[in-house]
């Protein structure tokens, strides 16, 4: 089965987001990118399939920030083929970019299977998966925690999970599009020695510039980070005062009497 | 008739004959073993080790003689001290006897017609041979009564192959030889005194013939029997014989005696016993307590079992004795975790038998079934080196667990909790996952500032460390170190968010690629810098800063130079660096690296700062605290850098009476931070964390206030353990920084 997963990279939120000085979207210059979580699982569960029934995995990736490391990262766990498509924006693509982007591509590269992460922190609604689907015309999969072979009619079975921890067995016709929440295991470590290793050898293949970014229909009118309008008081001192001002606080709210 | 050694009295001239034969295939088969043992020594991977000279001569024979000829580690323990001295000496001095009775009867008898043995030399020779046999025998006994009678629980280790049966046939056929020895030595003396009394002795070699003159020589040689004093005392158990008996038993004896002495002879290669040679040639030979490198293109596991170890690891591994004393002590096997030093070496070298002796007892194929190698086992070590410390035979255990580790990092077949703390690591620099630009906001909570060692000259560049700049309450101990180097007047700087984790942890996971990254970018940033000497109160930073980075000593140390780079001596890339870390190992088992007596040192523990800067008046004493406490050895500290003094020196110097715990100093036992095993969780079910087991230690010795530690996961790890067994109104743990804060100037804030 050949397998195409699709990485992207997000705002890592150990730093500090920066919004621009119009307030109009992040400061992309002093934003540092990390690998989608989710789209991590999905490489994780693309690997494993191969590793379990045989094939070939693909990873696409924009060429976006650091994607390099990343890429050699994925090829040092297994990946046997990365293409990067060119892009020469400061902000990543949105989802609609993507899957108009590999909807151009998918079908140039006989995948039975595009596995992608179902969310990211910068599309809560994780719909560059649906996008993509509905682009191929494919069938789709969202919130997937594993796929194995055994459905009926040469069908596979992916593991969906709905909110309430409710798992539900889903059937599903190849070539197909599933978006992957978690992989079967956790994804693997990848030893520096050997993401080394892999950046000496691995060879990335480019893919074509997607077309002109189409003027959004939605547009961002501000982006901020919302004003404290609460905050925690810490209580300091002995203990005593500390009770004491406790017992005041309680109250002044009306909880003591 | 001069008393001379009766050789071959009553041997027919075919045994004696068949004794040769057997005694030359006994040498062609321990030769075939012995290169069979080479070949798989050799197959092991280059270690570098220091060049031969006169330094290195030296310290080979301080090691003889303080590991092999008088057995140092041994002398904790007097019943195995007293056995292994009369196993040892009287082996020595047997072997000793007969290499010399060989020369005098092969060599000076047949081809020179003299004999080397008669006289005074014969009456000596007999003396020593019989007190060797006696102090051999002296230690077989309690060899035996200890492994089969006493059963100490060291030395017994369920699913060891090979062990008990070596034990078994080694101890039966000593036992059977000088036993033998004896008896047969008794008989020739009796067998003497009746030939003396029938005046064989009277006749002249010329007219006697072969058989005559041997008698003659037992008959005289029966004149000096007092000199053999438990031949002479045997000999009386034979009076009642008459002669023939005596010379039939004596033939049948003396047959039974170098069939045994043969069989020892073939059993020493392939069992344990090898370990007369091995040991002696591990102990001797130079070696480094540097972690050999590993290379990704070298085949991780060898037939699914053994990680590349290196032909000095696969020599050492061959010296084990399985004598338990690694186990003994070894805080992993004490909470019940499925480890033991010596399981792990112990299986390994049943492994590595496999590949000298074909007919070994077979081992699990892969590590995951073997119950001492499996990836549960390994992850265990806390890498504290208690176990080192102890071996007699100076087996590096915990290199050999990081061996093992690194195939495991390869295969992710990682401890809970490593992952994300490795993936930290790569990402960000520190294990906790935070931002790079956090790791100084410690900084933020002081009256002045810090300066930034990326751009202006210091002379101590402060390696702060990840614990240190990170958690809540180390950070607390940071800011009062600042606060003391401040009032000191030291000119100090830190490398803010350019300071990455020192990598020691990592690499004793295994991790050395994630090693080299974070070593490579700690040199760019000390190298970007002007500074004359580190210091860092992270001693496992220390230990890693100073022994594995390859720094070089600036010259002149002196007030720092405001345009040049006095550490430009530092290597420029990271193989120059690594390559002179290896050329110039800081010493290996047995004989750590030591600062004692350097007067300046490139990496200093601030403990070490600390008692200097008191010592030089720049540190004043304003208040004595008159505490009494006790201080714990952090392990990178104490038993890989012995830093022993400088902490207690501090103590006392500030008014604290320190009270030892059992286990200080080398002895010190581990809090189960190292080795990485601070970001692992237990394993549900153990019988009690490091920590509290240490704590106890300190709570039993009933009048100390403070248990005083020097390193900040030690801080962290025992305060834990004081609360989960309730003692924060009985133990106070604080770091040394603290004390001395209180001590200097009661106005410097300090964690408590």
């Amino acid at each position: 089965m050949n397998i195409l997963a699709v990485v992207r990279l997000v705002p890592d939120l150990v730093e500090p987001l920066v919004v621009t000085a119009e307030e109009d979207n992040l400061n992309w210059d002093q934003t540092a990118f990390t690998l989608n979580e989710s789209d991590d699982h999905a490489v994780e569960e693309a690997i494993l399939l191969k590793e379990k029934y045989g094939g070939h995995v693909s990873v696409v990736a924009f060429d976006f920030g650091d994607i390099d490391q990343v890429l050699y990262m994925l090829a040092a766990k297994g990946v046997d083929r990365v293409i990067k498509i060119s892009w020469s924006h400061d902000e990543p693509p949105n989802s609609l970019e993507v899957a108009r982007t590999l909807s151009r591509l998918v079908p140039k590269l006989n995948v039975d299977l595009v596995v992608i992460g179902c969310q990211s922190h910068t599309e809560f609604l994780g719909m560059a998966g649906p996008q993509l689907a509905v682009a191929l015309n494919w069938p789709y999969v969202g919130v997937v925690r594993g796929v194995q072979e055994g459905g009926t009619a040469g069908r596979w079975t992916a593991f969906k999970e709905y909110p309430g921890a409710v798992l539900a067995q889903m059937e599903v016709s190849l070539p197909a599009v599933l978006g992957i929440l978690t992989a079967s295991q956790p994804p693997r470590y990848v030893p520096v020695s050997r993401i080394r290793a892999a950046a000496q050898s691995v060879r990335f293949e480019t893919a074509d510039t997607p077309a002109e970014i189409e003027e959004p229909p939605v547009k961002i009118q501000r982006v901020y980070l919302p004003p404290a309008v609460t905050h925690a008081e810490m209580l300091t001192g002995s203990e005593a005062e500390v009770a004491q001002r406790l017992v005041d606080i309680l109250l002044a709210r009306g909880v003591l009497k | 008739m001069v008393p001379s050694r009766p050789t071959f009295w009553n041997i027919p001239a075919w045994s004696e004959i068949l004794q040769y034969l057997l005694g030359a295939g006994v040498v062609v088969f321990i030769v075939w073993v012995v290169i069979r043992h080479i070949r798989c020594w050799r197959k092991g991977t280059r270690e570098p080790v220091p060049r031969l000279g006169a330094e290195v001569l030296k310290q080979a024979l301080e090691r003889l003689a303080r590991f092999v000829l008088t057995p140092q580690r041994l002398q904790s323990d007097p019943y195995a001290f007293i056995t292994h001295l009369g196993l040892f000496w009287g082996m020595v001095l047997l072997a000793l006897g007969t290499a010399i009775a060989t020369i005098d009867w092969d060599v000076f008898h047949l081809i020179f017609g003299v004999r080397l043995l008669q006289g005074a030399f014969y009456r000596v020779f007999e003396l020593v041979l019989d007190v060797a046999g006696v102090a051999l025998l002296i230690g077989l006994v309690l060899a035996v009564v200890r492994r089969y009678v006493l059963r100490p629980s060291r030395l017994t280790v369920p699913q060891f192959f090979g062990e008990s049966w070596e034990s078994a046939v080694i101890l039966g056929l000593l036992l059977l030889v000088t036993i033998t020895g004896f008896l047969i030595e008794g008989l020739r003396i009796q067998a003497g005194l009746m030939l003396k009394s029938a005046a064989v002795i009277a006749n002249t070699p010329e007219n006697m013939g072969e058989e005559g003159v041997r008698d003659a020589t037992a008959a005289a040689a029966a004149s000096v029997a007092p000199w053999s004093p438990v031949g002479n005392l045997v000999a009386t158990i034979f009076r009642g014989l008459d002669a023939s008996s005596l010379r039939q038993a004596h033939l049948v004896l003396w047959w039974i005696h170098a069939l045994a002495a043969f069989a020892f002879l073939l059993a020493i290669p392939v069992t344990k016993a090898n370990h007369l040679i091995t040991a002696f040639l591990n102990v001797i030979l130079p070696s480094s307590s540097e972690l050999p490198t590993a290379s990704p293109t070298i085949k991780q596991r060898i037939d699914g079992v053994l990680p590349s170890l290196t032909w000095r690891q696969r020599l050492e591994v061959s010296a084990c004795t399985a004598c338990g004393k690694c186990q003994e002590v070894c805080p992993a096997h004490r909470a019940g975790y499925a480890f033991t030093p010596k399981g792990t070496v112990w299986a390994t070298r049943g492994v590595l038998m496999r590949e000298v002796w074909p007919w070994w007892p077979a081992t699990a194929k892969a590590s995951e079934e073997h119950v001492w190698l499996n990836k549960d086992a390994i992850w265990s070590c806390y890498t504290c080196r208690a176990c080192e410390v102890q071996c007699p035979v100076l087996v590096r255990h915990t290199n050999l667990v990081v061996s093992y580790r690194r195939p495991l990092v390869d295969e992710s077949a990682l401890a809970d909790g490593l992952q994300e703390v490795l993936q930290n690591l790569q990402r960000y620099g520190n294990s906790f996952g935070q931002s790079p630009r956090k790791r100084a906001d410690w900084t933020k909570g002081l009256p002045f500032a810090v300066k930034n060692a990326n751009k202006e000259a210091v002379h101590y560049l402060w390696f702060v460390g990840d614990y240190t700049s990170y958690d809540a309450r180390a950070r607390e101990v940071t800011q009062t170190i600042a606060r003391i180097f401040n009032a000191a007047g030291l000119d100090y700087g830190i490398l803010y968010e350019k300071e990455k984790n020192a990598g020691n942890d990592v690499r004793r996971i295994g991790e050395e690629g994630l090693f080299e990254f974070l070593r490579d970018e700690n040199l760019r940033a000390l190298e970007s810098a002007t500074w004359q000497a580190i210091v860092t109160s992270d001693p496992h930073s220390y230990h890693v800063l100073r022994n594995e980075y390859g720094l070089k000593k600036p010259s002149p140390v002196g007030p720092p130079a405001s345009t040049e780079k006095p550490h430009e001596a530092v290597g420029k890339n990271s193989n120059t660096v690594a390559s002179q870390a290896l050329a110039d190992p800081p010493g290996g088992n047995g004989h750590p690296a030591k600062h004692n007596g350097d007067a300046a040192p490139l990496v200093w523990h601030v403990s070490e700062l600390f008692w200097e800067l008191l010592k030089s008046g720049k540190l004043t004493v304003a208040k004595k605290l008159d505490r009494r406490v006790t201080y714990h050895d952090p392990c990178y500290l104490g038993r890989y850098n012995e830093v022993y003094d400088a902490p207690r020196a501090v103590l006392e110097a500030i008014g604290c009476h320190v009270v030892e715990m059992p286990q200080h100093r080398e002895n010190s036992y581990c809090c189960g931070a190292g080795g990485g095993r601070i970001w692992m969780k237990d394993r549900p079910g153990i019988r009690e964390r490091p920590a509290e087991t240490r704590v106890k230690e300190a709570l039993s010795l009933g009048n100390v206030e403070d248990l005083v530690v020097a390193c900040p996961k030690d801080l962290v790890m025992f305060q834990d353990a004081v609360k989960s067994l309730g003692a924060e109104d009985r133990l106070r743990v604080i770091d040394v920084a603290s004390l001395l804060a209180q001590a200097i100037s009661p106005d410097i804030k300090s964690q408590d």
